[in-house]
Formats: structure tokens, C-alpha cells, sequence
């Protein structure tokens, strides 16, 4: 990876960490097959959280079970569904509260949600906790405890947290196992592999649940316009989901990179290297966008909006450029 | 060395430290975090990598600046070798373009960095920040997990020549806080 580093969502990192031990050297290639670009109706948007999955056509689990092997399941069948699991010694991502978690800083003081390792110790009624959330924290914990942090309303306070709150959590629980996926040619996997992302990003525009590809980006772009000019209520309405969907947007791109940089040496291609790297490069200008805009949540200036609308354009040429490149891997693939 | 420590205060547009008692005022970023204003010499000479920088008057709102396209006027009269900035980052390390405008009508345009202002407590201060003892959040509670840092970043150039303006970029999560041009020679 280049010499930038970019933050990803909890639930990717996370999904990296437990692929890691699976797969050492594919773990990030294998979470990259989501490209496109996704702006939801107001409905779903409203539903965002720190740990969503990216959105598209095809739900973000199914493809990557599809085209990778990687098994990802959202849980949240009945209280003790996730015991279950740790009992099988099997490591799992949960969602939990800030609040409600000792080792926090912010215990008991600001309620955020994310997500977090944890799997089954020796000792009796304890979990083992690897939450990588500054400041990182790698210990046992009483279950009750942890149980306790999995279910609250994680209460929005725009004061303490304006972004990392205002959606409860039930419970939820992810798996991420890698199943029998053999690739017995590389190659033909990562062309096949990039002639349906590039489909998938420049050919399947919208559906119920909103619009996908450039269309979408654009879309986002002049709707943002629009909001920046709102009342501050609905500004911050807007600014806030869309800072969580670059979020996502921005995680899910990162991994594509990782993915570009491995198929860049089964197909033998070093440009697709250089281009990969070019447009992890570029992905500065989204990260700067999403920051500006959870800037924008507490104090605005209407000069934000002109930087946010230079960031997204950059961004957007970024895209353009890339699918340039890629379209070369399009031709002769069905779906 | 000779330094001319420029006036930045005709430029201020934020907020950076709050003292004690207005806590719920900071601004900084998102969650309203802000400097402890009790341990910011404001009105004195800051010295930070054995570079002075003028700090303003805290009598105002406003105690910074966030770079927002703005044009520093300067009326030097020796030539400059260099800038430093006494800076930082919002979330995370930020870079603006600065367009130093010469005397003789040629420019130069410098990519400035400015690192992040959040470090874990456990991390040792440097010679190149000022860190003060803790943050400022808003409200009733105070964590003690982050110390924020003003940063001096310094940029050089030849061969020296005089200074007429600056031209900043536009990075609302890039703040400057005083800033020193470099003279070569040194005090009498």
C-alpha cells in the first residue's frame, strides 16, 4: 500500500483482521470487489451507520460470497445466537456503544457505535475484546458486560456526537469465514472479477432503493449543492448521512485498491498498478470531503460548500479516469 | 537568523481555544474539542523549534485562522529565506498550496503540511510542537486520552528575496495560528 494511510469503517477493518487469519495474503484483495458508487433514497440513508456495508444492486454479502468465497452474515436471530458462536471458538464481530464500555475514554459520557472483535477465553462468563478504536484495547471482559453494550438506543447528543450515534443497535453480530473458493487461474478470476465491477459501476444505474455509478456521484453532488443552501436543521440532516456514506463509500474504495494492486501481477498489467495507485492517491479528495462535511455539523461556513463541491468534482474525475482504464477489461463479459 | 513575526490577526476567522469557564464554546472540530487557552501564551512569543511566533491577543471570538483562499500583505524590506508556520491539522494531516509572491513579481508555489493537533497521551511531546497538558470538550467531562499539539512547519526557499504577499490555499481543516518569515543575518 502507499505511503497514505486511510482510515476504513470498524466493520471493515475488522473483517480484514478475521480474513487475515484465514488468508494472510488476500485478505484485502478478496473485501475489494465493490467499486461503483451508491446514493440511496432519503429512507435508507437515513438508516446509515459507522459500520454499514456499501450499497449497490446486488447486496454488498451476496457479491462478496459470490466472487470471493468470503462468507459475511449479518446476525441477529435471538439473544443467544452469538454465544453460541463463541462457544464453536469461532471469532466475531459485534456492534456495541461506546457508552457502555469500561475501557472507554468516553465511558458512561458519550454514546458512539462501531463495531468489535471479540471470541471465547478460558475463563468462565469472560470474552476476550480486541477493539481497535483508539485507544485500542485487547483484553478479557465480563460477557455481561459486553452484553450490556449491545443493545442500546445509542441516543444522538449533536453536542457530544454528531456522527458515530443516532441509530439503536439490537443485538447485531457479524460472521466472516472464507469458504471452498478455488481460483485456478488467477488471471482469468481477476478479469472476470474486473469486467463485472466495471459493469456492475457504469451499467446498472438505479433501482427502488436509489442510484448507483457516476450517475449516482453526480446525483449526490447536486443534491449537496442544494442542502448546503437549507435550513441548518436539514443541513445537518443531509451533511451528516452523507458524511456516513463517504465513509462507506471511501472503505469499500480502499480495498478496491488492494484488489487492483493484486490483479495488477496475475494479469501482468504494471499500468493497472500505476492506476491503482494513482487512485488510492486521489481518494484524498473524498476523505477530504467527508471530513469537511462532519466539520459542517457543528459550524458552516457557506465557503465549505465551495470546497466540497472541489473535492467531489476531483473525485469524480478520479472515478472517470479509472473507469477509462478498466474499460479495457469490459469487453466480452456476460453476465 | 532573523525572524519577522507577521500579523495575522486582521485574518482571524476561528475559534481554536477556549478558556475554563467556556469550555461549551470550543469549535475546533466536530465534537467541539479546543486548545486550553490557560496554557497558550496569548499576546507573547511562542518558541517552537527555536523559531518565535507572535501570538495574538485573546480578547475576541476568534484566535486563528482556518485557510480559506486569504492573502497575507506583508511590507518587508529584507529579503526572506523561508516561512514557518505555527500550525495544524483536523482530522488527521492536512496540506495547503501557499503561493509566496516576490518583490520582483515572480512566485513561488510551496505545498505546506500541517500535522494532525490530536496525539494519545502516551506519546512523547517533540521538539517540533507545542502539546499542551490536555483537551478541551465541551460540556461537564474531560477525557485524558488526547493532548493537542501546535505544530511549526517550515518551508524554505532560494535564493532569498523580499516577501511582498501570500497567497493561502483553501483547506477549511488546515489552521495557522502565527507565522515567522526568515531572515538571513542575525540579531544585534
Amino acid at each position: 500500500m502507499p505511503a497514505q494511510t486511510r482510515t476504513v469503517s470498524s466493520i471493515f477493518f475488522n473483517m480484514e483482521k478475521l480474513l487475515l487469519r484465514q488468508t494472510p495474503r488476500l485478505a484485502q484483495a478478496l473485501l475489494g470487489i465493490r467499486w461503483s458508487f451508491a446514493w440511496p433514497k432519503p429512507s435508507i440513508r437515513r438508516e446509515l451507520i459507522e459500520y454499514s456495508f456499501p450499497l449497490g444492486p446486488v447486496p454488498f454479502e451476496d457479491d462478496l460470497l459470490s466472487q470471493t468465497g468470503v462468507r459475511l452474515i449479518s446476525h441477529n436471530e435471538d439473544k443467544d445466537s452469538v454465544r453460541r458462536h463463541l462457544a464453536l471458538g469461532r471469532d466475531t464481530i459485534i456492534a456495541v456503544d461506546s457508552f457502555l464500555l469500561p475501557y472507554r475514554p468516553a465511558f458512561g459520557r458519550v454514546h458512539s457505535h462501531r463495531t468489535l472483535i471479540v471470541r471465547a477465553c478460558d475463563k468462565p462468563g469472560e470474552v476476550w475484546v480486541d477493539d481497535a478504536w483508539p485507544p485500542s484495547f485487547q483484553g478479557a471482559l465480563s460477557w455481561t458486560v459486553i452484553e450490556n453494550a449491545r443493545y442500546s438506543p445509542v441516543t444522538l447528543d449533536p453536542g457530544r456526537e454528531p456522527i458515530f450515534a443516532g441509530r439503536p443497535i439490537n443485538g447485531e453480530w457479524f460472521s466472516v469465514d472464507l469458504d471452498w473458493f478455488p481460483i485456478l487461474d488467477a488471471a482469468d478470476w481477476a478479469t472476470r472479477l474486473l469486467q463485472r465491477i466495471f459493469l456492475r459501476a457504469n451499467t446498472i444505474t438505479a433501482d427502488e432503493r436509489g442510484e448507483y455509478g457516476l450517475t449516482a456521484m453526480k446525483s449526490f453532488i447536486r443534491e449537496l449543492t442544494v442542502a448546503a443552501g437549507a435550513s441548518p436543521s436539514e443541513r445537518f440532516r443531509f451533511f451528516r448521512e452523507a458524511s456516513l456514506l463517504l465513509r462507506t463509500e471511501l472503505s469499500a474504495r480502499v480495498y478496491f485498491c488492494a484488489l487492483l494492486r493484486a490483479a495488477s501481477v496475475w494479469l501482468k498489467d504494471p499500468q493497472l498498478k500505476l492506476e491503482a495507485n494513482e487512485y488510492y492517491s486521489s481518494l484524498r479528495h473524498m476523505e477530504s470531503a467527508r471530513d469537511v462535511l462532519t466539520k459542517s455539523l457543528r459550524q458552516f461556513r457557506a465557503v465549505y460548500s465551495d470546497y466540497l463541491l472541489a473535492c467531489l468534482r476531483l473525485s469524480l474525475a478520479a472515478e472517470e479516469r479509472l473507469g477509462t482504464y478498466l474499460s479495457r477489461y469490459s469487453t466480452g463479459f456476460t453476465n | 537568523m532573523r525572524y519577522f513575526l507577521i500579523d495575522l490577526s486582521s485574518l482571524h476567522n476561528a475559534a481554536g481555544a477556549t478558556f475554563d469557564f467556556e469550555r461549551n464554546h470550543g469549535g475546533v472540530n466536530a465534537w467541539g474539542n479546543s486548545f486550553p487557552a490557560e496554557e497558550i501564551p496569548f499576546g507573547q512569543t511562542l518558541t517552537v523549534a527555536d523559531i518565535p511566533f507572535r501570538l495574538p491577543v485573546k480578547d475576541g471570538k476568534f484566535d486563528h485562522l482556518e485557510a480559506l483562499g486569504q492573502t497575507i500583505e506583508l511590507a518587508q524590506t529584507s529579503p526572506a529565506i523561508g516561512l514557518a508556520l505555527l500550525c495544524f491539522g483536523e482530522m488527521g494531516d492536512q496540506e495547503i498550496e501557499l503561493t509566496v509572491v516576490f518583490s520582483d513579481g515572480h512566485e513561488k508555489h510551496l505545498q505546506v503540511r500541517a500535522n494532525v493537533w490530536l496525539a494519545d497521551n502516551s506519546q512523547p511531546a517533540e521538539v517540533t510542537g507545542f502539546t499542551c497538558s490536555h483537551l478541551h470538550y465541551p460540556g461537564d467531562y474531560e477525557l485524558s486520552y488526547l493532548r493537542p499539539t501546535l505544530w511549526c512547519h517550515r518551508v524554505d526557499w532560494t535564493p532569498a528575496a523580499i516577501v511582498v504577499r501570500m497567497h493561502l490555499g483553501m483547506n477549511p481543516l488546515f489552521h495557522i495560528f502565527a507565522a515567522t518569515s526568515l531572515h538571513e543575518g542575525s540579531d544585534q
